[in-house]
């Protein structure tokens, strides 16, 4: 018999609480800095069959699947795994530990934590670089492994792995010390749902996931059968793999949608890259097609796996969203940028009213290492900002600017924690003119940042959407693409490419802007009232504002009504002309 | 000799009079004025005056007030203007580069901005890292924006530039050319508002500080102002801090205090919390303050409320020291409904207090919690608010019918105690997490419950949580206000100085301290206080080099010779605390000295009550209650508050009913008065 509805709600509550509270105990267990700051980690909670109930990213799923048809394990053991073929995380850095939960000798769950490391070993520093090739210079794989056992008070683990890992990476008492804070997390949790198994029944707790999946499955299923039915197909440009650089890599997707099920198909998309921009399916499913299929329709929802049942995901072996080893797939961050913009993009055509335009890409990371640390107050060799863009538009509202484009929401590092710490002076921090897509709703703005280097320094530069702007949508025009200068505003002046190596002198400075949001309509619906407004406020040239708007500023800033309307007739008659 | 404690809530505004000599205390409500909220108060002034005091007689007037969370919701404050350093206005664009809503949402945006970028001004300067300048304060750039602000009618003006608190020259100097040019405008430098690293946390709370200030000053002008037309003529006349302290008045004109008073309201029942605990000899508390559509939660730890350095009001990061309060989207108001796939949702929508539940009889059609408590039994509907709102329990029957019980196939009653029981996990899960996230155990705490629907749903809430005890304070319904008497003053002062521990000394540490202590002792001086009347708390804010976050170290005596040896051991050990481990061969950067000064006021001590003859329960009446551990409706004895004696024993199923609240004691658990009459409920 199923649960009742009380019952239910009251066991989705306690283990939605519990996915919660593990976090905050990741977080203040965690050895590492980059742990507790970045909070790069998460917890799941699955069903003894990998189901989701929870939230949550399907490559958990694909991880707790494969250890089930793999292996054999016992109920005390703990299993770890960074491989990203196996277990579908992004790439090595990310150490998955699993540990089965048992009541009363039946299986009732899966208990797991995944965490970021510093460093998993391999070519460079960090383990991810644009320069790999193959997944074996990405560092220390670590494929679906029996690591050791729980028991009262405790647990034992097996030294040699734990020797062998230590053998390969850089910080291994950071590697080991976040590690096994993650054990430690999913022990904590394997025993709370003990508890909860045993106060509610496992009948009981196996019947709410159950129901909790068919729920799942029926929202979905309900929100598929409001949109109209169809096919459409869209693509979408990376600048390049990293490794051939004049080659921009593609990707696309053809959705199907019948009734109240769906098909997403990546089939079209390139071949499998040398570069490190190749995305293995459950990672793309976990983090571009269900949280923008939730987004398109109930963005309050959380995720749970049952919502997979009406959704197919098909890619192609041996293209760049199924790669074949040993394929690198280390730079996924950006590509994970793009294949949601993807996903976005095509299901708009199935809810139009909920269409947004494209985000400003990954704001790529700005890595500066120092050659001659002024080792004073704390300064340290590397500098590491991760940088925003910003949002595409909506038809609620404009973009918004200098943020996280799509899911990502990161803050930025102070100025003055930067100056602090690094022989650097940031002398420019402004959202850029003209970078947000003309639309009704304006795309967001991006930022610039101007860095003068104090002492010699080596930039090592990623960046996004430096050929292919964010995409409007309903007409909205594409924002601006990335840019990199050298020198600004000296006779040294030298734009360039906006991911590679640059070298610096002291005194010298580079800046960096990132792409800006697409813009949602016609610019020439926009209120001419707003686009004074930013023209007034800077976001808008009034060359723009004329040339994209339709709207007239005089040099004063003044809105002129008539010559607008005047101009705007004109740019209908030669649209429909 | 008396002193007044006046609370602001939304519906009511509490007041207790507390008599220092006899050691008694009166209650009162009056309604709020939303539009103008000393009216309320100063209507209940004039009540209090009317039942025999003589003004002379009101020695000491305290105050929580949500003047400026208020001012903030509804974004009522000045026309706010903002000087930033040339080149870097994407401090104020781009603020903490993040954004709020869903994950998964594509319409993420910021709160909105509480400046217009139209009225923020790029100002030519530069300071470096270690208070040098680098690029002089163009003066012109500052006339041209003096005109500018004049022109646009600002009425109140930010000034941030970057590292202005390791330097606060340029700061200062374009107050002082703003005085001249721009005389009828209020200025805030940010290196007097909150001098500590970090542009955008610094920026953030001086223009929330500059935005909120003048609506602060005017309130408390025209309070003191109708107190006086009163004949209350003391100028022992505070407000409640976020800190759970309180200010002077004067205090207030000084500047700078605005962005202290945020969680005015919430902070005092915190502090009647932590009397409640002292009283009872207890250390650790978990508080519940549940209304109609939020549940305030904190934490007394070793007897000291849990604070944190920096918070979101109404989605605006402030960076000040405040109680650690949660606040929980359930309520009373809560709503329960199935939902289109069959799911029974409770939360996190609220009926509020307009339309309210639809026992309220306002129109609403919703079914809510209160509407269940109705129709379970819980509630008395002519004694709801001591009688002053009648509910319709039919209203409650149909909406729970119509909404739950129908598209469910459930009965009424379960449908009823469904959506109860899951509201009472919901809270209950969010004090788990948010009790990991204070690093709280839980296990050691005992509940108090207060707000009107608070003492409905402890018990099961303690349930859930394994909480064996709870507290219910005599007067849940004026616990705020009581928190007013139980509280000192206190001021937090800050200020960036970074360095290693290890090339400082007692000397440049007490030299530090010092400079903080004299800016206290000067302000309290012109409030009328003498230096030695305060006290001091000293901490400073610790990390190891290159960690992006600092954990506070008390300092208890910086003039120790070792004290270097014993601010590093504190923080190794801290560090273990909250993280889990230390590096002790670490070097420890010291980045910020904080003080707290603080002047004792006489507070109230609750007295305990005497045992008057047995009352005859007899007459109080029994009705029929719906308990899911008794899988059905039971009778239930249903006593009054007010009639309770210290030898009455109460064992569950049991109701006891007062104007402000209702305790429902389920099968299972007792309860008894305590010595200060507090209801202690047990599980048995």
């Amino acid at each position: 018999m199923r649960p009742d509805a009380m019952t239910t709600e009251i066991v989705r509550t306690k283990l939605e609480t519990l996915g919660e509270e593990m976090l905050y105990l990741l977080y203040r267990s965690a050895y590492s800095t980059l742990m507790r700051e970045t909070r790069d980690c998460s917890y799941r909670m699955t069903t003894p069959t990998g189901a989701l109930v929870t939230d949550g990213a399907v490559n958990y799923q694909f991880a707790v699947e494969n250890l089930l048809n793999l292996h054999n394990f016992g109920e005390n053991d703990i299993w770890i795994a960074n491989h990203p073929y196996q277990i579908g995380v992004q790439h090595t850095p990310d150490l998955m530990v699993i540990v089965p939960v048992y009541s009363n000798g039946i299986h009732v769950a899966f208990s797991c934590a995944t965490a970021h490391k510093s460093d998993s070993g391999g070519a460079l520093v960090g383990s991810v670089s644009m320069l790999s090739t193959e997944i074996y210079q990405e560092g220390l794989l670590l494929p679906l492994m029996k690591l050791g056992e729980s028991h009262e008070g405790g647990y034992d683990l097996d030294d040699r792995i734990i020797r062998m890992i230590s053998a390969n990476v850089r910080d291994p008492d950071l590697y080991i010390g976040d590690m096994r804070a993650q054990i430690g997390v999913t022990l904590v949790a394997k025993k709370r749902i003990q508890a909860l198994a045993e106060s509610v029944g496992v009948e009981t707790l196996l019947g709410v996931y159950e129901e909790i999946l068919d729920h799942g499955e029926r929202k979905m299923r309900r929100h598929l059968r409001q949109w109209r039915d169809g096919e459409v197909t869209v693509e979408s440009f990376l600048d390049s793999d990293g490794i051939t650089r004049d080659q921009p890599v593609r990707y696309e997707l053809t959705v199907r949608k019948i009734g109240d099920s769906i098909t997403l198909d990546f089939s079209g998309s390139d071949d499998q890259t040398a570069g490190p921009v190749n995305m293995l399916p459950p990672y793309m499913e976990g983090f571009s097609v269900y949280p923008s299929l939730l987004a398109m329709t109930d963005p309050s929802a959380l995720f749970n796996s049952g919502m997979r049942r009406p959704v197919s995901v098909i890619t192609r072996e041996g293209s760049v969203l199924n790669p074949r080893l040993p394929a690198p797939v280390g730079a996924t961050t950006t590509v994970a940028y793009r294949t949601t913009d993807l996903v976005l993009e095509a299901l708009g055509y199935f809810a139009p009213e909920r269409a947004a335009a494209n985000g400003g890409g990954a704001g790529g990371s700005t890595a500066l290492l120092w050659k001659t640390p002024l080792g004073a107050k704390g300064s340290r060799a590397m500098q590491y900002e991760v940088l925003a863009t910003a949002q595409g538009a909506t038809n609620v509202s404009d973009g918004c600017s200098g943020t996280g484009a799509l899911f990502y929401n990161n803050p930025t590092t102070p100025i003055e924690i930067l100056e602090l710490q690094f022989p650097v002076r940031i002398e420019r921090f402004e959202l850029i003119r003209d970078s947000g897509g003309p639309g009704e709703h304006r795309g967001g703005l991006s930022y610039r940042r101007e860095y003068r280097c104090l002492a010699p320094a080596m930039l090592n530069r990623r960046a996004d959407r430096g050929k292919f702007p964010g995409k409007g949508v309903h007409g909205g025009k594409p924002g601006s693409v990335a840019k990199l200068f050298l020198n600004p505003g000296t006779e040294k002046e030298q734009r360039v490419a906006i991911a590679g190596r640059y070298e610096f002198l002291a005194g010298e400075s580079f800046m960096g802007e990132g792409a800006g949001g697409g813009g949602y309509g016609d610019p020439f619906l926009r209120a001419p009232e707003a686009v004074a407004r930013d023209v007034a406020l800077g976001y808008v040239s009034r060359d723009s504002a004329e040339h994209d708007y339709g709207v007239i500023i005089d040099e004063n800033g003044q809105l002129l009504p008539e010559a607008t309307e005047r101009r705007r007739q004109e740019g209908r008659t030669q649209a429909s002309a | 000799m008396l002193t007044i404690g006046v609370d602001v809530g939304g519906t009511f505004t509490d007041f207790v009079v507390f008599d220092k000599v006899t050691n008694s205390l009166s209650t009162r409500k009056v309604p709020s004025t939303p539009r103008d909220p000393a009216q309320a108060v100063l209507t209940g002034v004039e009540l209090v005056l009317g039942d025999g005091v003589s003004p002379g007689q009101i020695n000491s007037f305290l105050h929580g007030s949500t003047i400026t969370t208020n001012a903030l919701l509804q974004r009522r404050g000045a026309k706010t203007g903002l000087f930033l350093t040339r080149g870097l206005k994407g401090i104020f664009q781009v603020q903490s580069q993040m954004t709020s809503g869903p994950a998964y949402s594509t319409t993420k945006q910021r709160p909105p901005a509480l400046i217009d970028e139209l009225d923020v001004f790029e100002i030519s300067e530069r300071i470096d890292r270690d208070g040098r300048t680098i690029r002089d304060l163009d003066e012109s750039d500052v006339s041209r924006a003096a005109q500018e602000i004049v022109a646009r009618g600002i009425e109140s003006l930010a000034i941030c530039y970057v590292f202005a608190f390791a330097n606060k020259a340029h700061e200062q100097r374009t107050m002082d050319i703003l005085r001249d040019a721009a005389p009828n405008c209020r200025v805030f430098c940010s290196s007097d508002i909150l001098p500590r690293i970090r542009e955008w946390s610094r920026m953030s709370t001086t223009i929330l500080d500059a935005y909120l200030e003048p609506v602060l000053v005017d309130y408390v002008a025209n309070l003191a102002t109708g107190l006086r037309s009163l004949g209350v003529a003391t100028n022992k006349t505070y407000l409640m801090a976020s800190n759970g302290g309180v200010m002077p008045f004067n205090a207030l004109t000084l500047g700078g205090k605005a962005v202290h008073t945020l969680l005015s309201g919430p902070a005092a029942a915190v502090q009647a919390a932590k009397r409640l605990a002292e009283s009872r000899g207890v250390d650790n508390l978990v508080t519940m303050d549940i209304g109609g559509t939020s549940c305030d939660v904190a934490f007394v730890r070793d007897g000291a409320a849990l604070e944190v350095t920096s918070g979101a009001v109404a989605g605006y990061e402030v960076f000040v020291p405040m109680l650690d309060i949660a606040t929980i989207g359930a309520g009373g108001g809560t709503i329960a409904r199935a939902d289109a796939d069959g799911r029974l949702q409770v939360g996190p929508e609220s009926a509020g207090a307009d339309p309210g539940p639809a026992a309220y009889g306002r129109g609403g059609r919703e079914a809510t919690i209160t509407d269940a408590d109705l129709v379970l039994g819980y509630l008395n509907p002519d004694y709801f608010l001591g009688g002053a709102l009648a509910l319709d329990a039919e209203m409650a029957r149909e909406a729970i019918s119509r909404n739950i019980a129908v598209p469910l196939g459930l009965d009424l009653e379960e449908a009823a105690i469904s959506a109860v029981r899951i509201n009472d996990v919901h809270m209950a899960e969010a004090v788990r997490a948010v009790a990991a996230k204070a690093g709280v155990s839980l296990a050691e705490c005992h509940l108090v419950a207060c707000g009107g629907a608070g003492p409905v749903h402890a018990a099961s809430i303690a349930d859930e949580l394994g909480i064996p005890e709870v507290l219910v304070p005599r007067s849940p319904g004026v616990f705020a206000a009581l928190g007013l008497l139980c509280t000192d003053i206190a001021e937090d002062y800050v200020q960036t100085d970074i360095g290693l521990l290890e090339d400082l000394d007692s000397e440049t540490i007490t030299s530090q301290f010092n400079i903080l202590e004299r800016k206290a002792i000067s302000e309290y001086a012109a409030q009328g206080f003498h230096a030695n009347q305060v006290i001091f708390i000293r901490e400073v804010d610790a990390r190891y080099p290159g960690q992006g976050f600092e954990i506070r170290v008390a300092v208890d005596n910086p003039q120790d010779p070792e004290t270097t040896t014993l601010i590093a051991k504190k923080f190794h050990s801290r560090h273990r605390e909250i993280y889990g481990h230390c590096s002790e061969e670490e070097s420890v950067e010291i980045v910020s000295y904080r003080i707290r000064a603080t002047i004792a006021m006489p507070q109230y001590q609750p007295s305990s009550v005497s045992p008057h003859a047995a009352l005859d329960h007899s007459r109080d009446a029994e009705r029929l209650v719906y308990f899911e551990a008794a899988s059905g409706f039971v009778p239930a004895r249903i006593y009054r508050r007010a009639s309770l004696d210290l030898s009455d024993f109460i064992e569950g199923p049991a109701i006891v009913e007062q104007e402000d609240t209702t305790t429902v004691i389920p099968p299972g658990w007792i309860a008894a008065m305590d010595e200060f009459a507090t209801l202690v409920m047990k599980k048995k």
